[in-house]
């Protein structure tokens, strides 16, 4: 009886020894579908790093797709092996773009793994312009109906979208310039080719020229300028967040190996200050919750694009 | 205070971690530089990981001379085998290459060097100084100036044209058709990509750059391959730098003043400011006919361009807080993660940082020079390899250079596609940089056209000024020729 008792202990053990060395078996790519420097590419850098730091026993490697969108990151990674050694760090921005170029389909090979970061939907304006409340902004583009000019980066992202619903909800009519990045957008508003620039919190840090003078967050204590207190409820609640995904078919246990690792890393104080100084939220929704947000963000999407 | 800051940046620089960090820079960025696919902002996002930890001022020093030793790096293959090792360097080929076929690959590579540096040291003198004043330069340039500048630059293909004009503008037009097969950044529709997504964002810059020269030229000296020859020419003895450097000091200055310029505008870049300081240079030089032949002022117009631009592009960087270029992107980036606010306010909270990068890059230059100058003697026996081993060399290494772009194999093809493309021309006698310039500034044309239009319609192009003086230059530029070829 004993000598059984042990044998299934030592075969409990091996089997818990073996499903831990399933993953990782190499280094682990992130994929990231902006160039070097843009926000999802440091935030996964950061990430990366305190991860590393945590003793996680393989190299991660940060794997720069850029372009189209995302589409192209995305088309790399539902191509490679579902054994979770890829990861694709994706924004909203992804799914409005992919949903735009009519791939949607393509959501569906993919697993969503969580979503880490949320960054509030802001409206911004140059200081030196005399638009420094969104009612100013708003009898401006009913002044001159269809002309005034609202900047962001590519067409088709979170932030056209939103903008977008901005002219909805307060019954305008705009026009909405792309620019190849957000960066871009930013130096036309500082030197006042436009009137409007939609972006984040961060976009303003260390640039004192600039003001944000709406924030679709509901917290009206934190933000009292969001659209809420200026009757806007349509807008209560507007994000671009960041997040992982994996190639549909990665094994539970790695899901959940990969899902703790990456709980462990946003839980670190390092990422609470990189949260905290970059002005975002900070934030871990995984499984079916995260599954249906991306679900109803494609239905939204749609509706606008 | 401006000069207290500044001793304080030259005292970091010269404590043994600021210099280890410095020397490492240079002798890394020319590496990086030199391989054709691995471009100044790839090599500085490598450099990132090895900087946790390190203060932000040392790890500064350590990108941003990679950074300014990059660009200069890319002349070395770009003169040696007509293998532009960074998109800047594009330009340097024409002549360097000619020079090195002519057996005067030493000259061309000292010309680039001294080039190099005296452009970056310009660089980086005007942005010490005036960075604050020029930065507003930059805000001004909405996106009539930006179709404007693009405009002017397209018209520097004057100045690549040789005896054929017809074949430049063929060479161009290619370029510019090249680029619209994208996703329509306005509207998101497909352009000539046949669904296939890998062309979602055009085709690939660098592979294709890589193809067109590298590739085209080998397949081009395939076709006329004789055993006999087994070895390049054999290489003359040095011109006296000094007396090169001070015949043509108007040229450098001229070429630096361009190079800074451009730079300051974010998203113009170093590729625009080669060729924009190439056509400029041919323009007034008293030598035209030798451009395209293997001219040293042609090489002296594209390196001090390309790198001084390096300085100006860190204008809008440190001063607002705008990438002037995909590099600074990078260190925009970098900045985030090591903890710091990128922007005007770095002056006042992170001087030690500001005024460290700015002796990092004054000191990286002069560095360049010293390197520079003992690694062409090596590259230079690179040159007395046998052509079977060195083109087998050089096509491996544009198809790893490609692919590593972006770990893609699509690219390698690309590459491929190209380098039948740059075989054509080079037999048809059109010349690739012209594709390159249609390449290079046909998105900037495109899409700050149709901003403009959008923003002010047809009459924004005629009521600004910076926007109508390009467009008058551009004009001179391209209908003096004309006239002086008939008088």
């Amino acid at each position: 009886m004993k000598k059984i008792f042990l044998f299934l202990l030592f075969s409990f053990n091996l089997f818990v020894i073996n499903s831990q060395a399933d993953f990782p078996t190499k280094p682990v790519k992130i994929v990231v579908y902006t160039a070097p420097g843009g926000l999802i590419d440091v935030s996964s850098r950061k990430l990366a790093k305190i991860i590393k730091e945590q003793d996680f026993p393989k190299p991660i490697i940060i794997e720069n797709k850029k372009g189209a969108g995302g589409l192209i990151a995305l088309n790399h990674v539902i191509k490679q092996k579902s054994d979770g050694h890829t990861i694709f760090a994706l924004t909203s921005s992804v799914i409005s773009k992919v949903v735009g170029a009519g791939k949607e389909s393509l959501f569906s090979e993919l697993k969503f793994l969580g979503r880490i970061v949320k960054d509030y939907e802001c409206v911004i304006t140059n200081k030196k312009s005399n638009l420094d409340t969104i009612e100013k902004v708003i009898d401006q583009a009913k002044e001159k109906p269809g002309k005034q000019i609202w900047l962001g980066p590519a067409a088709g992202g979170t932030d056209h979208i939103f903008a977008k619903k901005v002219w909805n909800a307060t019954n305008i009519q705009a026009k909405w310039v792309p620019y190849k990045s957000g960066g871009e957008a930013i130096a036309a508003l500082l030197g006042n080719h436009g009137d409007v620039y939609v972006g984040n919190q961060q976009d303003v840090i260390g640039r004192p020229d600039l003001q944000v003078i709406a924030i679709a967050s509901p917290d009206s204590v934190k933000y009292p300028n969001n659209f809420l207190n200026a009757g806007f409820t349509d807008l209560k609640s507007e994000v671009l967040w960041r997040g992982f995904a994996v190639k549909k078919g990665t094994s539970e246990e790695t899901l959940k190996y990969l899902e703790k690792t990456i709980k462990l890393a946003i839980e670190s104080e390092e990422w609470k200050k990189f949260i905290s100084q970059g002005q975002m939220e900070g934030i871990f929704e995984t499984g079916e919750s995260f599954e249906n947000a991306v679900k109803a963000q494609i239905e939204t999407d749609k509706k606008y694009l | 205070m401006f000069f207290t800051n500044l001793l304080t940046g030259f005292e970091l620089l010269f404590t043994p971690l600021g210099m280890g960090m410095l020397i490492l820079g240079v002798v890394l960025g020319i590496f990086i530089g030199a391989v054709p696919g691995m471009s100044p902002s790839m090599g500085v996002a490598l450099l990132i990981p090895i900087s946790f930890g390190m203060d932000p001022t040392f790890a500064f020093i350590l990108f941003v001379s990679a950074y300014q030793a990059a660009n200069y790096g890319g002349s070395i293959t770009a003169i040696a085998v007509n293998a532009p090792g960074t998109p800047s360097s594009v330009v340097t080929a024409i002549d360097g290459y000619e020079l090195t076929k002519q057996g005067r690959a030493r000259e061309a590579l000292n010309t680039a060097v001294i080039s190099s540096a005296f452009g970056g040291i310009v660089g980086v003198i005007l942005l010490i100084v005036f960075s604050a004043s020029i930065a507003k330069i930059a805000l001004k340039f909405g996106p009539a100036e930006y179709f404007a500048l693009a405009f002017f630059g397209l018209s520097t293909v004057v100045a690549f044209a040789g005896s054929n004009a017809l074949k430049a503008i063929v060479g161009v037009l290619l370029g510019l058709l090249v680029n619209s097969i994208r996703l329509d950044s306005f509207t998101g529709d497909e352009r000539f990509t046949f669904g296939i997504i890998e062309l979602y964002d055009g085709i690939s810059f660098l592979p294709a750059m890589i193809g067109l020269f590298a590739l085209g030229e080998i397949f081009y000296q395939l076709e006329s391959y004789n055993s006999e020859k087994t070895k390049f020419l054999s290489l003359n003895k040095t011109k006296s730098l000094i007396s090169n450097f001070f015949n043509s000091k108007l040229t450098l200055v001229k070429s630096s003043l361009i190079g800074t310029f451009v730079g300051v505008i974010p998203g113009a870049g170093a590729t625009v400011a080669s060729f924009i300081s190439y056509g400029e240079v041919k323009r007034c030089s008293k030598q035209k006919d030798k451009f395209g032949k293997g001219s040293l002022e042609g090489i002296m117009a594209s390196e001090a361009a390309n790198s001084s631009s390096v300085g100006g592009a860190l204008v809008p960087l440190l001063a607002l807080g705008i990438p002037g270029s995909a590099t600074d992107a990078v260190l925009l980036g970098a900045l985030t993660l090591h903890g710091l606010v990128p922007g005007p306010e770095l002056f006042q909270t992170n001087v030690s940082l500001v005024y460290g990068i700015f002796a990092a890059v004054l000191f990286a230059n002069i560095l360049i020079i010293f390197f520079g100058l003992l690694g062409n003697s090596l590259w230079l026996q690179v040159l007395k390899i046998p052509k079977s081993i060195i083109y087998t060399l050089i096509i491996t290494l544009c198809f790893i250079g490609s692919y590593t772009v972006q770990n893609s194999l699509f690219d390698a093809w690309v590459c491929f596609a190209f380098g039948i493309l740059g075989w054509f021309l080079k037999k048809y006698k059109i010349p690739s940089a012209t594709v390159v310039l249609g390449l290079v500034l046909g998105q900037m044309l495109e899409t700050n056209f149709r901003r403009s239009l959008i923003i002010s319609g047809y009459s924004g192009f005629l009521t600004k000024p910076i926007c109508l003086i390009f467009l008058i230059l551009s004009l001179f530029s391209l209908i003096i020729p004309v006239f002086s070829k008939k008088t």
